[in-house]
């Protein structure tokens, strides 16, 4: 049996089917978090942008205009949200119980370009990606977390100019392409 | 922009592992985004985040500046005013309300630690003190109404 649209699940979610949601939640996820991580948000920071992005659609389920476009919303949202977290500055939490994962050497603590530094040895991709600019970083990172977002909700999310996208998007990978060459030429 | 090349393909792959590996969405926050669904309100309306003076001016904000929230909807306007409220360890935020056109309410400050339940008086104006850093939304509701006839939309304060 085919995956159920993504419209569909919207249509049930919003009538009160927690299975629908949770298969939102389950395709979505990785979309939410590397557009909030993709903003160079510390860890806490991104929880937060992540939660109330979702907190966000459940008060929107039966208010979307396009709900086959929920990938661009989601995107979105986030964006706006990690701009306003930007915004708060980094903030101290000592009493933090949320993330668990705040111990004071967490390398996620720091933010994503720590923690794939941590990963170097274990994944060259990992050394390769963190060589690359901002801005080819974010945008691999998106195109990875759902191949099916488009130009249009890729510039969005990012903040560029749509044009752009394609050109790119080729020389990201041209770039990562010539870094994992470089890296092998001399292990 | 799933228009990819094979090679281009491969590659993709092997970042989307070592993001999966390196940078994984946390365990804890799948479950809070699957539990976010207890949240869900039938037939209050909802008011939307039409300003919001964080992303107004200067890009680098002023230290100690309150900031302020403005939801609106039909049924009523909401004016917080967020400030940073340091207190012992802990560091909570102070919100001051108002509700447009003024009027009693019972007002819900929702948030993933609990929720904080105040009045607003006859003017509209309500007062929650230390609540911590993270996503909140407000419900209202008015003239005795057992169920809030107003939600905000959320937003991390």
């Amino acid at each position: 049996m085919a995956d159920p649209s993504t419209s569909d699940l919207v249509r049930d979610a919003a009538g009160g089917d927690q299975g629908a949601w949770n298969q939102l939640v389950d395709r979505y996820s990785r979309l939410v978090w590397a557009v909030a991580r993709g903003h160079r948000l510390a860890h806490a920071d991104s929880a937060d942008v992540f939660q109330t992005t979702w907190l966000r659609l459940v008060e929107h389920l039966g208010r979307l205009r396009d709900p086959e476009q929920l990938a661009g919303w989601l995107s979105t949202t986030a964006r706006h949200e990690s701009l306003r977290v930007l915004r708060l500055g980094r903030r101290e939490r000592p009493d933090d119980d949320i993330a668990g994962a705040r111990e004071s050497n967490d390398p996620g603590d720091a933010g994503p370009e720590t923690a794939l530094l941590a990963s170097e040895e274990r994944a060259s991709v990992g050394a390769a990606y963190t060589r690359l600019s901002e801005r080819c970083q974010g945008l691999l990172r998106l195109v990875v977390a759902e191949p099916g977002l488009s130009y249009a909700n890729v510039a969005r999310a990012l903040g560029i100019p749509v044009g752009s996208i394609g050109p790119t998007r080729g020389r990201c990978l041209e770039q990562l392409r010539r870094l994992l060459d470089e890296q092998a030429a001399i292990t | 922009m799933s228009d990819f090349d094979p090679a281009d393909r491969e590659l993709l792959a092997q970042v989307r592992e070592m993001f999966d590996e390196a940078d994984p969405v946390p365990e804890f926050l799948l479950d809070a985004a699957r539990a976010t669904f207890s949240w869900r309100t039938i037939d209050a309306e909802l008011a939307e985040l039409t300003n919001d003076s964080l992303l107004e001016g200067a890009a680098v904000r002023a230290a100690r500046v309150p900031r302020l929230l403005t939801f609106t909807a039909d049924v009523a306007t909401l004016v917080i005013e967020v400030a940073e409220h340091v207190r012992g360890a802990g560091i909570g935020r102070r919100l001051l309300g108002q509700i447009l056109s003024p009027r009693p309410a019972e007002v819900d400050v929702r948030h993933a630690a609990g929720t904080w339940s105040v009045t607003a008086d006859e003017f509209g104006r309500f007062r929650v003190e230390e609540v911590p850093p993270g996503p909140i939304s407000l419900a209202c509701r008015f003239g005795g109404a057992t169920q809030p006839q107003l939600v905000t939309s959320w937003v991390t304060i």
